[in-house]
């Protein structure tokens, strides 16, 4: 299956996957962060590995990456991918820092951060196993703070072996009028991507 | 005072739900971040409760649910609470028929944590 293979229900369904998603999202980040978190509806792409490049721009820019597997009735991977000017202003409010004052490389910020970005994953995949029926588990998750030409080269090497597509949603949520821009990509294999579509009835 | 044996890989998570037992008078007798040393502090500390993270690395084939287990066989009547995420349903169930009691859902409200702790220790 192609780009050029999506139709547009496909897409329709991808977006409301992501729209029923991101409401579970903003509902686990408030309980986490025990505060207001508004939520924008998410961009949601279905995009060929190949022009991954393109919409994670320069190759120097680092993110920080959560990478956790995926199994179940649909296998594959799952990145989470924040900068780390919206980590730092996260991991604070989670950890009771100011901005200024998060170390990158302190034990607790890491793991909040993962936490977070671990709740808002099992959102997302929460919403896409009620609609489709199908079960997702998912792993124990790791962090790290990369630079996209290094992602990249992850990704072409480890996860093209068994996927083609990935699912791309960018989410904007704003927690304490400071807005962080989320970029999940699904990489699930290609048999998966089939079952999914499959079982909403869409080929 | 109820004993309480956090267990978490997330060392966040451990310290969120131990300030929320504190807070709530309850001594936290110890943490551990792996199922493997989970079965060896429930061995030595003798907590009344644990909170048992249903996924974590395997140390030695003891994730979380094997770590029911094996504190289950040492202590037919231990009392583990499982702290899951949502959409795992599966492994809640599995833990569960281990000999788990109850489990609460991440990210949890504060009341939410008391309310299962207090119920499985039947306050």
């Amino acid at each position: 299956m192609g780009k050029d293979d999506v139709s547009l229900s496909q897409l329709d369904v991808l977006r409301e996957i992501g729209t029923i998603g991101a409401g579970r999202a903003a509902t686990a980040l408030a309980d986490l962060l025990n505060t207001k978190v508004e939520i924008t509806l998410p961009e949601v792409k279905l995009i060929p590995l190949e022009n991954l490049d393109k919409i994670l721009g320069d190759p120097e820019k680092s993110f920080f990456v959560l990478d956790t597997g995926i199994e179940g009735d649909v296998g594959g991977r799952i990145f989470f991918l924040l900068p780390p000017s919206e980590a730092r202003v996260l991991g604070g409010v989670l950890i009771g820092k100011e901005p200024k004052d998060v170390d990158f490389e302190d034990a607790l910020f890491q793991s909040s951060l993962k936490e977070a970005a671990n709740i808002l994953v099992g959102a997302y995949m929460n919403a896409l196993s009620d609609i489709t029926g199908l079960s997702i588990l998912y792993g124990v998750p790791s962090l790290a703070l990369d630079m996209v030409a290094a992602l990249l080269d992850f990704i072409f090497i480890q996860i093209a072996q068994h996927s083609e597509e990935a699912l791309f949603l960018k989410t904007n949520l704003k927690v304490k009028d400071i807005d962080f821009d989320g970029l999940f990509l699904l990489f699930p294999d290609a048999e998966s991507l089939k079952k999914i579509f499959s079982t909403l009835g869409i080929n | 005072m109820a004993k309480v044996l956090v267990v978490d890989d997330a060392l966040f998570m451990r310290k969120m739900l131990s300030d929320i037992l504190k807070k709530e008078g309850f001594e936290v007798v110890g943490e551990a971040d792996n199922g493997k040393d989970a079965v060896e502090k429930y061995k030595e500390l003798k907590p009344d409760l644990v909170t048992m993270d249903i996924v974590m690395p395997r140390m030695e084939e003891i994730d979380g649910i094997a770590a029911v287990r094996e504190i289950v066989k040492i202590d037919s009547q231990a009392k583990i609470i499982m702290v899951s995420a949502m959409g795992q349903h599966a492994l809640v169930v599995e833990a569960i028929q281990a000999g788990a009691k109850d489990f609460i859902v991440k990210p949890f409200q504060p009341s939410r944590v008391v309310e299962a702790i207090r119920r499985v220790l039947g306050e």
